[in-house]
């Protein structure tokens, strides 16, 4: 995130750099914990997302570079916990892609909701939050 | 359709998420809400699963 001047008023000087950074540290440290190698992490500002992912979103997992974009604005505004969520969503989805390649995300002619693969990246989130609860404040406070 | 319907009320949040998507002002966390809102009102799924596919097909996204 070099590009200050594009950087929205809600987002402090530096703030988005150090999250990312704390980001990065918090799924170095759960990829440890699943064994595989962490994906790479970008926080963009909301004014940039449909350029990363295609659509406006929170969020979205760039296979070709195993790279979990996140939206800043998005998860800005969101509940600390909902927060840590969306990233335990997306890296659930870095998992699969590790796991099964392509093949993982066979199911996108599928609604959104009735797509196994988003269903368990959902049931991720939710069930793991649980447990990285304490390393997520630790590491980043999302607001502190 | 009764105003009180779940398919009006799906119909709405269906506006409203196309609203705050072609708008420049609104936030886009908004559109977690509306879609936690469809989520608890179980309306159907609001994205076309065709811009999906094509977007991993040719980028090798996943949205969300």
């Amino acid at each position: 995130m070099s590009d200050v001047a594009q950087r929205p008023s809600s987002a402090p000087e530096g703030a988005m750099e150090r999250r990312e950074r704390a980001l990065r540290e918090f799924l170095t440290a759960v990829s440890e914990d699943f064994g595989v190698d962490p994906p790479s992490v970008a926080l963009v500002d909301g004014s940039k997302i449909a350029s990363q992912c295609g659509l406006r979103a929170c969020g979205c997992y760039r296979s070709r570079e195993k790279k979990i974009v996140l939206n800043y604005d998005c998860l800005a505004e969101l509940d600390v916990l909902d927060v840590l969520k969306v990233v335990l969503h997306e890296f659930y989805h870095h998992v699969q892609f590790l796991r099964r390649g392509r093949e993982a995300f066979s199911d996108l002619d599928k609604p959104y909701r009735e797509r196994p693969h988003e269903v368990r990246a959902e049931a991720f989130g939710k069930t793991f939050s649980r447990f990285y609860e304490d390393l997520w404040f630790r590491i980043l406070g999302w607001r502190s | 359709m009764g105003a009180g319907s779940k398919a009006r009320a799906c119909e709405l949040l269906k506006e409203l998420k196309s609203l705050i998507e072609r708008s420049e002002e609104l936030p886009p966390t908004a559109l977690f809400h509306v879609k936690r809102a469809a989520e608890l009102v179980k309306c159907n799924p609001e994205r076309p699963a065709a811009d999906e596919k094509r977007l991993f097909e040719e980028e090798g996204i996943i949205v969300e």
